[in-house]
């Protein structure tokens, strides 16, 4: 692996790590699917041309990839074995009740992205990536106009879950 | 609008993330290589296989064994064109735009259920092919009854053993696949 390509992979690590937590509930599948994302990533960087932002081209990776994991995974949900485990990964910080809080409604917002359609998710969680309207559009295929009524719908019920946290 | 899209930014920035294992990431890049080359030499040496037996064993099989080792080549030469046609959206690469995305891996998915099946209906054509043989050489009287007895009772034991070994696996797969497509259909 050159030194670009790890450097790369470390700086949108976690990007990757968000994109994975948008499909995957439990940690230790959710830590397998970011193998698979970074992976997928790794592979697809070689063959980046530059027509998009790295950002945008690595964000489509990500997502087409958690899609491949979120179909197989119905292997594991009809397992005896599986078993789930959601909480989140312990904290270093001083719990504080604002840090509580704050913490339900982060796992609210999770919940709450894990339960949209899988087209509305990428637009969701795109844009709390920080990518434009056209940048969202071009990556998932859609106009402008979808991508902005997606937005305002997802993200008001999102708000008004994570509003009625704490 | 634009208070509730700032908090949600915040909120989804501040959750905490891992870091993948790039140890790990170099070990199955490797993995995934080797396999990829195995694959590759594993497709040349079964298509290889009927050439080969040909050109070795030419001038000490009868002419019907050539017609039929011929007639083999042709049909798994059909079928495996069959199969690069089925695979064909596999070839496709992640970075199709999202939504482009999830439909080729639907149609991949209804593919691989084809091609399953396709491999469980071997398992019913592979013994029609042993028979059509024996029965051939029976009929032309290119093989003595003894021989023809023993590679009869060879045949046979070999389909016993792995035909219905590969029919459970296509079934498998078939269903599995299937399980993914719904699932898939679910959640778009």
């Amino acid at each position: 692996m050159s030194k670009d390509f790890e450097a790369t992979l470390k700086e949108y690590s976690p990007v990757l790590s968000r994109v994975a937590s948008s499909y995957e509930a439990d940690l230790h599948l959710r830590q397998e699917l970011l193998q698979e994302i970074s992976l997928a990533v790794w592979q697809a960087l070689v063959k980046f041309k530059g027509d998009s932002s790295l950002k945008t081209y690595i964000l489509r990776i990500a997502h087409n990839r958690a899609v491949n994991h979120v179909a197989y995974r119905v292997k594991q949900l009809n397992s005896e074995s599986y078993c789930e485990v959601t909480s989140p990964l312990p904290s270093n910080k001083i719990s504080s009740e604002q840090n509580t809080i704050q913490d339900r409604q982060i796992e609210t917002l999770l919940h709450g992205v894990r339960q949209l359609s899988i087209q509305n998710r990428q637009v969701v969680t795109m844009s709390m990536e920080g990518l434009s309207y056209q940048e969202i559009a071009t990556v998932c295929g859609l106009t402008t106009t979808n991508v902005g009524a997606i937005l305002n719908r997802a993200k008001k019920e999102l708000a008004e879950k994570v509003q009625n946290v704490g | 609008m634009s208070d509730n899209s700032n908090q949600l930014e915040s909120l989804w920035q501040k959750q905490q993330t891992s870091a993948p294992d790039l140890t790990l990431l170099k070990k199955t890049w490797r993995s995934v290589k080797i396999k990829q080359k195995l694959y590759l030499l594993s497709d040349v040496f079964a298509f290889s296989v009927g050439p080969l037996i040909l050109f070795w064993f030419y001038s000490s099989l009868s002419p019907y064994q050539i017609f039929f080792v011929i007639i083999t080549l042709f049909i798994s030469a059909g079928f495996t064109i069959y199969l690069i046609w089925l695979r064909r959206f596999s070839f496709l690469g992640d970075h199709s735009a999202t939504g482009d995305y999830l439909e080729l891996l639907k149609s991949q998915y209804r593919q691989n259920i084809k091609i399953a099946q396709a491999s469980k209906y071997s398992a019913y054509i592979i013994p029609l092919i042993f028979v059509s043989f024996l029965f051939g050489g029976y009929w032309f009287e290119i093989f003595e009854l003894e021989k023809l007895a023993q590679k009869a009772l060879w045949l046979a034991l070999a389909s016993i053993v792995s035909l219905p070994m590969l029919w459970i696996w296509a079934d498998k797969r078939a269903k599995r696949f299937e399980q993914e497509l719904a699932r898939l259909e679910e959640l778009v």
